[in-house]
């Protein structure tokens, strides 16, 4: 905990401190054409002959079928794709692609054709700007487009696993949660961590039930099963999922689940509500 | 001699008296062991008629049966027309379409990968298929009866394309389940929609970003479309088949859209919008909102329409006109609702408006009673233009709406 903390601080530092940082880049023309995070702005140089839109997304987790776009966490990628609308009639690969990172050019990712790169994201906590200039080589025709992209945290959420239906990823368990069955297997997920599955190897997940550690399934890390007495009962369920090499990586949640609740609370079960 | 023989004729009467008392205590050990056994079954109902059952299923009937009380719900086995809102099963639902000459739905069940088919015209559910594919995440069919479904095994993401028999007629809907034959598609498929003539288009995964590939419904004459350095987009078809591939979206992050030729060129539809969801009616028509705020782009220019929902909420009516049918959160659930709906944190309640996008109006015309909580996704519209289909993101049931009182 202490060297997360001691990491974070030099890390805000360092942003601090960069000559790119965004301290530095206040009162910029970005500022002044910022609409929100991944806005486009086209240069207001007369020579521009066109508009670009500028692309992106990140490589971070999401489960599969997500219908969201992946946010950028510590220690993820980002891609960036450049589609110019020019005119001229010069086809995309014919142009030539200058890529710029705060401001310092991105040398060997620029160049002809060279319409999309793919760069580390921000620090925790941190954000950059990414511009591209397209133009022709006789830069007859031109254009250019900025975009500022911000880091987030991993946010834990847990689901809850059904025998039957699997994971119920359509209904995250709330804070407070009351779920019919007297004995139910949670998972949860990190969305936007840089990771690939939520059971990688290099996840540590530590689980507490009621204020005490329990051993994490290793065949599956990501998921906890608890039960209750006959009657029901209240289980204060608490994660903490951390990287073994990102240490910029943490993610926490607690839920208080009400379990054998009675049938119709939490999670639809056929099989529990029947009148047979 | 006759000593001998008579010893032995001795020695082999006792040993067939001794077998056949033997075998005898045999029998009525057995015979009283096989009489518990009956009585134990009996007392647990093997034999006598299943109390439980029927064309969709137990599942589905054991489900329903708790439910028949509601209003919208039809109890099994009764045949009359169902409400005008009808929830046609409480089991999460993978996917669904209209069948495409009827008001007849074609769903399939996350549990069993199984399609049913639900008519609105009897409220009737019938098991079409009892293939089992277990836990099916989405599902995707099209317009001639074939299906895509996909799910995860053993942590790998896979996608199983079969064919399936659509009932033309009550005679055939009665029948038994059939089997869906079909064939696993290789590759990492992460997306998928149903093109024209029976077509199948997925979104690849690449070493680097993803192609968009076009096939027969089997996976088979595979045909590149289109590359994308990037992989998160979401694949629609337009009534008029124009494919449109739109970024995923999130809450003020920009997203574009774009219409998809046949030889791979990208026409803008939408570009640099935060928040950016699509609704194409064709190649130069969309609906699209930013947050919550609603337009319609068309040749002659963008227009914001009165209502604030996303656009995903909505469906376009079949046909020329623009009249398009919209879900509208009663509530607003802020700046984060894409993302919160999207992870299952939040949902709203929802009405339903006809927007009538030449007159710029829209109108409220019908509200689910206090209490339902309905947050409407992928609505789907039948051929007539008399049926709403969609499924409540909260718990993934499914619902029809007739649109005439």
């Amino acid at each position: 905990m202490l060297a997360r903390h001691a990491l974070l601080s030099l890390s805000l530092f360092a942003l601090m401190c960069a000559p790119n940082a965004l301290q530095a880049q206040a009162g910029d023309d970005f500022l002044d054409s910022y609409f929100g995070q991944g806005a486009i702005a086209t240069d207001t140089e007369p020579t521009d002959t066109g508009v670009v839109a500028l692309l992106w997304e990140a490589d971070s987790y999401t489960p599969p079928g997500y219908e969201g776009r992946s946010l950028p966490s510590a220690g993820s990628k980002v891609s960036l794709w450049a589609i110019p609308h020019l005119g001229g009639g010069i086809a995309p690969e014919q142009l030539v692609y200058t890529w710029k990172l705060n401001g310092a050019t991105l040398a060997t990712q620029s160049g002809r054709g060279k319409s999309s790169v793919t760069i580390n994201a921000p620090e925790l906590f941190g954000a950059y700007t990414v511009s591209v200039e397209v133009a022709s080589s006789d830069r007859a025709v031109r254009g250019s487009a900025l975009v500022r992209i911000e880091s987030v945290e991993p946010v834990a959420r847990l689901y809850a696993e059904h025998p039957l239906f699997g994971l119920q990823f359509w209904n995250a368990i709330g804070s407070n949660a009351f779920v019919s069955e007297r004995e139910m297997t949670f998972v949860a997920l990190p969305f936007f961590a840089s990771i690939t599955t939520p059971d990688d190897a290099l996840l540590r997940y530590t689980w507490r039930v009621d204020r005490r550690s329990i051993a994490p399934n290793p065949a599956r890390p990501s998921s906890v099963t608890v039960s209750a007495e006959e009657g029901g009962a209240v289980a204060t369920l608490d994660v903490v999922i951390s990287h073994m090499t990102n240490f910029l990586m943490e993610s926490r949640g607690a839920w208080q689940i009400t379990l054998g609740a009675g049938a119709g609370a939490g999670v639809f079960d056929p099989f529990r509500t029947s009148t047979l | 001699m006759t000593g001998i023989y008579r010893i032995a004729l001795y020695v082999a009467t006792a040993l067939i008296v001794v077998i056949i008392g033997g075998l005898l205590g045999w029998y009525y050990f057995v015979q009283e062991s096989i009489d518990s056994t009956n009585t134990e079954s009996a007392a647990r109902g093997l034999g006598a008629a299943p109390s439980f059952g029927g064309s969709a299923g137990s599942g589905f009937q054991n489900a329903a049966s708790s439910l028949a009380s509601e209003g919208s719900v039809v109890a099994p086995g009764e045949v009359r027309a169902a409400p005008r809102l009808w929830r046609v099963v409480q089991n999460p639902v993978a996917g669904f379409s209209f069948a495409s000459s009827s008001p007849r739905v074609l769903f399939v069940e996350i549990s069993s990968g199984n399609i049913l088919e639900a008519d609105p015209l009897t409220s009737t559910v019938m098991r079409r298929t009892n293939t089992l594919l277990p836990k099916v995440f989405d599902a995707t069919f099209s317009s001639e009866g074939s299906v895509a479904l996909r799910f995860v095994e053993a942590g790998v993401l896979r996608t199983y394309t079969g064919s399936v028999l659509i009932a033309t007629s009550t005679a055939q809907a009665s029948s038994t389940p059939g089997r869906l034959s079909g064939t696993y598609l290789t590759g990492e498929v992460l997306q998928v929609a149903a093109g024209a003539k029976n077509a199948l288009l997925m979104l690849v995964r690449e070493s680097v970003g993803a192609s968009l590939v076009q096939s027969a419904w089997q996976g088979s004459g595979q045909k590149k479309l289109a590359t994308f350095p990037l992989q998160e987009w979401h694949l629609l078809v337009a009534e008029n088949g124009t494919v449109v591939v739109a970024q995923k979206a999130s809450d003020g992050v920009t997203g574009a859209a774009y219409a998809v030729s046949q030889n791979g060129a990208l026409s803008p539809l939408v570009e640099n919008e935060p928040g950016l969801v699509v609704m194409p009616k064709n190649g130069a028509v969309v609906l699209y909102s930013s947050g919550n705020t609603l337009f319609v782009k068309t040749s002659t220019g963008t227009s914001p329409l009165p209502i604030f929902t996303t656009a995903e909420k909505c469906v376009w009516a079949h046909g020329t006109t623009l009249i398009a049918y919209c879900a509208v959160p009663r509530v607003s659930l802020g700046a984060s609702a894409l993302q919160d709906r999207y992870q299952g944190v939040r949902h709203s309640s929802d009405s339903w408006y006809r927007v009538d996008i030449a007159a710029g109006t829209a109108e409220e015309f019908f509200v689910p009673e206090i209490g339902a909580l309905i947050d409407v996704e992928k609505p789907t519209i039948d051929l007539g233009n008399r049926y709403l289909a969609f499924t409540n993101a909260a718990d993934k049931s499914l619902w029809l709406l007739r649109i005439a009182p």
